[in-house]
């Protein structure tokens, strides 16, 4: 005797017979339970649950006994209808707050990228006017706070002289607010960078402590979400964003890459170039348990992980 | 007016002006804009082969079983196209999905269909045993053990003498290899637990790297 559990009823089958049912009131509950792994309350006794051919080749016949639905059209449509509520619900109830970070971290990104091009535009636009100028100074930043301060060249503090073109009062209005434009995006970049900040502290302590938040972020975001960065091996967050290079190793035989975007960390990037992928193994190995301690645990143990990953750099960049 | 031919391929598969469409069970149903005919009173969907794993490969002449009236296991029914399709010839679909961003979508058909049951759930954990036993198994995954993901769910749900229906993603297999020959390696495995291969090919020039494979469930040994 075994006893086969659907959403709309549990049957009890006694030699290729259904001989006893319950019908369900809840098939939300019941569905809930089975994917658990637990076995709902049917009162049909004490006998195993499988998945019987009589009650699972096909559910239409039962559904019509149990009250569930009168025509296969009907089962189809309720089990839709409840699906769907059920889907609603398991979605809207995951946690959101890794997807918000990358979010907020890949919006940093692209800000970096539209206003590395903009100030890129400036420096090429003033040096028709002040060549002197916008062509030899290098921050670019200097650039575009300069010539929202001065507009016109005339108004340089140190200005003796010029080879650049004349600016007519609208040609400087166009520039200064065109660089205007630009502080303004550097703003907003340098508030998101707080909030991202702020957000990883609440979010990923650990791996903030361990990679820092700007990276961190990044790499949950070449993960996809905390969960995933969380099940991945150290192995496979070292070459986060290597992949391009991997896979040409793999397939032509070139050196395998030592490290991905991880190389964004200063302990890699600035050790000596021989010693970088023992560096980027170590990183990305307390990478991984800060990865799954923010994810599961929620424990801060980012002081342990850091002291033993303090002992191990120096070991490394010792022994050379 | 344009000259239009129907010529049904398979039960529920038309071929309109050689292009391969379904009959509409909702008038004016056309989420993706495939763009639809209306000829004499029925209303038909085109089917993109470029879209759908499985358009391309009934183009490709791959021996497809007869889909009419049957109920059917959907594994990664991302954002429904093929689902779409199918829900106006299956009887009812049971479309598993594990990415969050597919659902807004997928969701949206189902409300209109109602034969489509959506599952949020991760395939190769076998979790929804409360679906019934299905005629047909279709799989389309992107994990380098789809083959064993989909064969594992056919061992719960699939009937005797029910079909799987399998598109191998060669790329998530093994980059490194020859694409047909990581389907010829897949399709051993298919053998060796018991599935009888009718028929496959390549999806090429429709899918790069891609097979279509239909098997057969005979003796399930595992």
């Amino acid at each position: 005797m075994e006893i086969g559990i659907t959403p709309f009823g549990a049957f009890l089958v006694e030699n290729g017979k259904i001989v006893k049912y319950t019908a369900f009131d809840d098939p939300e509950s019941v569905m809930d339970a089975v994917e658990k792994g637990e076995i709902p309350e049917h009162g049909l006794g004490d006998y195993p649950v499988k998945r019987p051919e009589e009650v699972f080749s096909s559910f239409e016949h039962l559904a019509e006994i149990t009250g569930f639905a009168a025509t296969p059209q009907e089962l189809s449509e309720k089990l839709c209808e409840i699906q769907l509520k059920r889907v609603r619900k398991q979605i809207s109830g995951k946690s959101k707050a890794d997807r918000l970070l990358i979010q907020v971290s890949s919006a940093i990104s692209d800000l970096d990228r539209v206003i590395n091009s903009l100030s890129e535009r400036l420096r090429e636009w003033y040096t028709l006017h002040y060549p002197e100028f916008a062509a030899t100074t290098k921050d670019p930043e200097k650039i575009v706070n300069s010539v929202r301060k001065f507009g016109r060249r005339e108004n340089f503090p140190d200005f003796t002289g010029s080879m650049g073109e004349e600016f007519t009062e609208a040609d400087e209005k166009a520039v200064r607010d065109f660089a205007e434009k630009i502080h303004e995006l550097e703003t907003l970049r340098s508030e998101l960078e707080k909030y991202l900040d702020s957000l990883a502290s609440k979010v990923i302590p650990n791996l903030k402590a361990v990679a820092g938040t700007s990276l961190a972020s990044k790499l949950l975001a070449a993960a996809g979400s905390l969960e995933k960065l969380s099940k991945m091996p150290s192995s496979v967050i070292q070459l986060l964003g290597a992949e391009k290079s991997l896979f040409r190793h793999l397939k032509k035989g070139t050196k395998p890459p030592k490290h991905g975007i991880i190389y964004l960390h200063p302990d890699v990037s600035g050790a000596p170039k021989d010693l970088r992928g023992r560096v980027a193994r170590l990183l990305s190995s307390k990478i991984a348990i800060a990865a799954r301690a923010d994810r599961y645990t929620g424990e801060n143990i980012s002081e342990k992980l850091m002291e033993e990953y303090r002992k191990k750099l120096g070991e490394i960049l010792e022994n050379k | 007016m344009r000259f239009l031919k129907i010529n049904e391929k398979l039960p529920g598969f038309f071929s309109i002006d050689g292009k391969l469409a379904t009959e509409n069970r909702l008038k004016g149903f056309d989420p993706f804009g495939d763009g639809t005919v209306k000829i004499g009173g029925r209303e038909f969907r085109f089917f993109n082969p470029e879209r759908s794993k499985l358009a391309a490969a009934m183009v490709k002449n791959i021996q497809i079983p007869d889909l009419k009236h049957k109920t059917m296991l959907y594994l990664g029914a991302a954002h429904g196209y093929t689902v779409s399709h199918l829900s106006s010839i299956c009887k009812r679909i049971y479309a598993v999905e594990f990415s969050e961003r597919c659902f807004p979508s997928l969701l949206r058909i189902c409300e209109k269909t109602r034969n489509i049951i959506p599952v949020f759930a991760d395939a190769r954990l076998v979790k929804y045993t409360w679906v019934e036993n299905v005629d047909i198994v279709y799989a389309d995954l992107a994990q380098s053990d789809q083959t064993e993901i989909a064969m594992r769910n056919a061992a719960v749900f699939l009937k005797k003498n029910g079909s799987l229906l399998l598109a191998i993603k060669t790329r998530s297999i093994d980059v490194t290899k020859h694409p047909r020959k990581v389907c010829t390696e897949e399709i051993k495995k298919l053998r060796k637990s018991g599935f009888g291969v009718i028929s496959w090919k390549m999806l090429d020039p429709f899918e790069k790297a891609h097979g279509f494979v239909v098997a057969e469930l005979r003796e399930p040994s595992f």
